[in-house]
């Protein structure tokens, strides 16, 4: 997009602004004419108009002001007291302030505080909207409306106390994917029936979004955050229209779900927050949203004038009623729109008719092979299966046992913390009386943690001093878990108290617990060792067959007699099942197996082949296998450490996360974010580069049911791939030499990223250019092929940048500081280097000379992560932490570079993670495409599914 | 920074060279002096800083600035930079840790706006097409300067103040809901 000249822009805003709301629009149409660009720019402008006494900017200095003058952070406040509540946990911040998770001793409840935030305290504007958000919400009693409890002042906070919502926010269901159309009219209507109650009492939210409705785990629907609401008339008419205040609009700023009225500024009615009901139904049955651009211009424009294509249309078996409703719900004008929220209730009902009433909870799928199961299990979801699944634990032997299955999801506001990045993994134990499971749980950016569920229980609970846990095990009469941090093996107790550090061990990977109160783990890189766990140092148990090319032993678990032990071995090229014992005298090769396996009672190996859980006789005595296997589930997600997400319990409680989907469609997009043509195939991509004649790609992408990606290469123009790496151990970062006949990449074939080279024509074998202490990737080469410069990782610390003389192999650090300097990319002409570093807190894109050079001239202005060079150094690429592909222009005046100001091109990918050692796109030499990988959605695994007695779905 | 000030301080350079460690220093105290009595919900607005450090000078060192706006504009700047600073900081600290990857890292991004650190950059963004209008928030939002003193700093009338005010909000407010 061509930028609007500056004056023109500011003299039609101010012209613009001289006539009424209504006449805004059509006035700039036109002025603009064919002027797409500007008009959209200043449509935009206009719309961002604010009173001249409601300046947000002030408001944010003053918080910054505060934060500086009180030490304050939301963090700070967990443990204290506010009022008579006291802080349990930060569930989340919202436009005004912080959300948090308290107990309310005096009526031993749970409530969700909302806490003012400091830097609005001061301001009688903000109290008041807070205030009049709870009054508004308050004032309403109905179930799918959240309960405020209390609206109070104390120790210096405005505070909102109300009901504590167990549940997730329908945005988390919608990242998931698109929902039932069932579930849709069910949600739908009880979002109508809650508005409808509010629109009654002359109550517009003004803000319904997919963050702002939240899913009890019991289905129970609950709006909440009527931030915005705002009394419709003193006479409580709801349909007189009343005028959004300023700054209100600029904190919630979701332009997505704005009306055409409010885009416009125009006064806003209850048929306002329909349209936006509009919004969240089509994104809920399409899983994308109806209006989009690639500026928010654009976005605006789409709201104004460009009708939603049909749900059914993105996803044709959606039925044309649906179509109907949404589309309805979605008109511009709001005479045609509904105009009460009970109509648009009621028409959804009516959708579901025709379908019988489904679980909003769909039960996961069930096994192919063991066709028995269809017929034995009990499907269920939430609390009532909850409740059967501890009614047979508890009386087993009354009981007829059928295989019980349900599904946990992570705490609210929290994520499975990922374990590996190719197809995330979820970490999951169960406790040995299969009562409980202990898994690994994030917030947003923060260190994942153990939580502890009952089966019994609604809440999963976080476990105190377990930030950043791996590979939890249990003690072997369930009181404490054991788990490994940084280079420490730890205890804690799930009474309470601190986490005990037993032994001191490097990159622990899985481990178990006898009744005799040995410890055995297994090393990233070593053998088996054991400690008491009352602490000590820890002695080996087994030993590495180095004559076999043996590597490692890992997650080692007792069988039931406490001395027996399976566990993983590497040597040379194959991993495979062993039993080792305490004693060191039994060393039995099981079976070649990929990733970690487990022994389940009466007998059994559960173990992965193939994506599947399978289940295998096993004779503990006589260390024999069954020859059948049978599979538990399809799916189940394993990690690039080679752990899998399932675990089981002796009383035959067994837990396990599916794989998710992380697929995403390569293709060429031109600048303006038009998609050109797709390339290969959907898989999980992690890097993509371009040869110097933009004719082949080089990525790294995973197969079929595998989670170790390899290089291949794809030939651009026919859009044929070949493979070009051929191992089960992780090949990423690939990057060409400046004369497109050598491709180096990183591989952890020998235990660690070391960089290999091989020649692009494929034929001759792949060779071990450098070997580094810690774990290298490949960044770039430089053009006159000299250098290559990469990334390190030095665990547990922070990420440098080294430069490879390549013929010398001789590596110099390059960028190594406290902070995490990485994805270096050099200049065409060789003299300039582009780095991501995070030393201001978030990673932004530098530029310094090359090779030799500290003085660093920041590029991005809002974050930025690869870096990407158009072919004659003239301009640079970023992708923003929004996903926006960015370009600057750089010249270069007296020996310093000069960076244009950040114009930001199209939507790239979806915000959020990105690997620091892959790349989701590559520009072509003349920066007017781009091959994109990573542009289709990222799910994260998120639910567990438990199966009580599972070993009664199998032949007998 | 100091290129900044000196660009438009009029020349008188030894006055500014002289101004800019001093209110520096006295905005640092005064910071300082508020975070050790922590009043919660009391906030002190960074305007209210600035004059209050303006009223110390005068009175305490006995100097004489060419005006009340040419000081208020000087420290709206060290303002601003204090203020993103500690905001830089407190990211950091913040932060710190992150979630546990293993063999393959991955790179928690925050998509949310930065608050301050957004203004910051919003602002530098406008500076490169609309020096006068950036320089208008400063005054406006950092130094607590009137429309009226504004205008008589920056040589144009308070009617383009004005303008220029109520153009560089909505800017501002539409880059930051990007």
């Amino acid at each position: 997009m061509s930028e609007p000249a500056w004056e023109r822009v500011v003299e039609l805003f101010h012209s613009a602004l001289e006539r009424s709301p209504d006449e805004r629009a059509a006035y700039l149409r036109a002025e603009c004419g064919a002027d797409e660009s500007l008009y959209g720019t200043v449509l935009a402008l206009v719309a961002a108009d604010r009173p001249a006494d409601d300046d947000p900017f002030e408001r944010i200095a003053e918080a910054t002001a505060a934060d500086l003058m009180t030490g304050r952070s939301p963090r700070a406040l967990v443990g204290q007291q506010v009022a008579r509540y006291r802080v349990v946990a930060h569930l989340g911040s919202g436009g005004m302030g912080d959300v948090y998770r308290a107990s309310d001793p005096a009526l031993g409840r749970d409530v969700a505080l909302k806490l003012l935030a400091p830097r609005f305290q001061a301001d009688a504007n903000f109290r008041d909207r807070l205030e009049r958000e709870a009054r508004a919400a308050s004032s309403l009693n109905h179930p799918n409306i959240v309960t405020i409890y209390e609206i109070g002042r104390a120790d210096g906070y405005e505070f909102v106390a109300s009901e504590l919502v167990d549940g997730e926010t329908l945005g988390d269901v919608i990242r998931r994917g698109p929902v039932m159309v069932a579930s849709l009219s069910e949600i739908g209507g009880q979002v109508a029936a809650g508005l409808a109650a509010a629109h009654a009492a002359g109550i517009v939210h003004r803000d319904i979004k997919p963050e702002n409705i939240m899913i009890r785990r019991d289905g129970l629907v609950k709006i909440v955050d009527f931030g915005l609401a705002k009394s419709a008339a003193p006479g409580g008419d709801a349909s007189a229209p009343t005028r959004v205040t300023g700054a209100v609009r600029a904190i919630a700023g979701t332009v997505c779900y704005m009306s055409p009225e409010q885009a416009l500024g125009r006064a806003v009615d209850h048929r306002s927050d329909l349209f936006a009901v509009g919004v969240v139904l089509y994104e809920m049955a399409t899983g994308v949203r109806p209006f989009n651009g690639p500026s928010e211009a654009a976005l605006y424009d789409a709201i104004l004038h460009a009708p939603a294509a049909a749900p059914s249309a993105i996803r044709p078996e959606l039925p044309q009623a649906l179509d109907a409703v949404i589309g309805r719900a979605l008109e511009k004008d709001r005479e045609l729109r509904y105009q009460s929220a009970a109509d648009l209730g009621a028409e959804l009902k009516r959708l579901q008719r025709p379908l019988a009433a489904a679980p909003l909870a769909l039960p996961a799928p069930l096994p192919a092979r063991a066709v028995r199961w269809r017929r034995a299990a009990v499907i269920a979801s939430g609390v009532a299966a909850m409740a059967l699944a501890v009614a047979a634990v508890r009386r087993p032997a009354r009981v007829e046992l059928l295989p019980t299955r349900f599904t946990i999801g992570p705490p609210p506001h929290t994520e499975f913390t990922r374990a590996g990045t190719v197809v995330p993994s979820v970490t999951v134990t169960v406790s040995p009386d299969g009562r409980r499971v202990v898994f690994l749980a994030n917030e947003p950016g923060a260190p994942g943690r153990l939580w502890v569920r009952s089966l019994d229980a609604v809440d999963a609970v976080p476990l105190d001093d377990t930030d950043n846990a791996t590979f939890p095990f249990w003690s072997p009469d369930g009181s404490s878990v054991a788990f490994f941090v940084e280079s420490e093996l730890r205890i804690k107790a799930l009474g309470g108290g601190s986490a005990r550090t037993i032994a001191a061990t490097e990159r622990g990977r899985g481990g178990s617990w006898n009744r005799d109160g040995v410890i055995i783990f297994g090393t990233a890189e070593g053998p088996v060792f054991r400690v008491s766990s009352g602490g000590g140092v820890p002695s080996p148990v087994t030993t590495l067959d180095r004559a076999r090319g043996g590597s490692w032993h890992r997650f080692p678990e007792f069988l039931p007699d406490g001395d027996h032990f399976l566990y993983l071995e590497r040597s040379g090229d194959t991993r495979t099942l062993c039993v080792g014992s305490l004693d060191g005298r039994t060393n039995t090769r099981l079976f070649p197996t990929e990733v970690r396996a487990s022994f389940a009672e009466p007998g059994y190996i559960l173990f992965v082949e193939q994506g599947a859980l399978l289940a295998r006789r096993f004779d503990t005595a006589r260390l024999e296998l069954g020859s059948d296997a049978e599979e538990l589930a399809p799916s189940v997600a394993t990690s690039t450490a080679l752990d899998a997400s399932f675990a089981v319990s002796s009383t035959g409680t067994l837990a396990y996360a599916a794989r998710a989907a992380t697929k995403s469609q390569p293709a060429w997009f031109d600048r303006s974010g038009r998609m050109l043509a797709n390339v290969g195939i959907p898989a999980d991509y992690l890097a993509v580069r371009l040869s110097p004649n933009d004719k082949t790609a080089a990525v790294a992408r995973s197969g079929v049911n595998e989670d170790a990606p390899d290089i291949w290469l794809l030939d651009v123009a026919r859009g044929a791939a070949s493979r070009f790496t051929f191992n089960k151990w992780l090949d990423i970062s690939p990057i060409f030499s400046p004369d497109g006949e050598t491709v180096v990449f990183s591989s952890s074939r020998s235990g660690r990223f070391e960089l290999f080279r091989r020649a692009a024509r494929g034929g001759a074998e792949e060779t071990r250019l450098f070997t580094a202490p810690d774990p290298v990737y490949a960044d770039d080469w430089s053009p006159d092929g000299r250098y290559i410069v990469y990334s390190s990782e030095r665990p547990g610390r922070s990420w440098d940048l080294g430069l490879l003389d390549v013929a010398a192999v001789r590596a110099t650090p390059l960028a190594s500081s406290q902070y995490n300097e990485y994805q270096g990319r050099i200049s065409p002409d060789g003299r300039w280097l582009a780095f991501i570093s995070d030393e201001t807190g978030q990673p932004e894109v530098y530029l310094r000379a090359f090779p030799v050079g500290d003085a660093n001239v920041v590029i991005s202005t809002r974050g930025g992560s690869e870096p990407s060079w158009r072919r004659d150094g003239r301009e640079l690429f970023y992708v923003s932490p929004d996903g926006t592909m960015m370009s600057v222009s750089v010249a270069v005046a007296g020996g310093h570079p000069s960076p244009g100001r950040p114009q930001s091109l199209f939507r790239v990918k979806v915000p959020g993670r990105s690997l620091r050692n892959g790349s989701t796109y590559a520009a072509s030499a003349d920066g007017q495409r781009f091959l994109v990988t990573g542009a289709g959605p990222e799910t994260a695994a998120s639910a567990v599914t438990v199966i009580v007695n599972w070993r009664h779905g199998l032949r007998p | 920074m100091t290129g900044l000030l000196h660009a438009w301080s009029g020349g008188d350079r030894a006055a500014l060279d002289e101004l800019i460690p001093l209110v520096h220093q006295q905005l640092r105290q005064l910071a300082r002096r508020h975070l050790a009595r922590e009043r919660p919900g009391h906030t002190m607005q960074p305007t209210a800083l600035v004059n209050e450090a303006y009223i110390r000078l005068v009175r305490e060192r006995g100097m004489a600035w060419r005006d009340r706006a040419h000081f208020l504009a000087v420290a709206a700047q060290l303002m601003r930079f204090i203020l993103v600073d500690h905001a830089r900081r407190h990211r950091y600290k913040k932060r710190g840790g992150g979630a546990p990857t293993i063999a393959l890292d991955i790179d928690v991004e925050d998509p949310r706006p930065a608050g301050i650190l957004a203004i910051d950059g919003a602002l530098d963004d406008l500076a490169k097409v609309d020096e006068r209008k950036a320089r208008v928030v400063e005054m406006r939002v950092f130094g607590g300067l009137s429309v009226v003193e504004s205008a008589r700093l920056l040589g144009v009338s308070p009617e383009t103040v004005t303008r220029d005010w109520r153009f560089a909000r909505a800017w501002l407010q539409r880059e930051l809901g990007k």
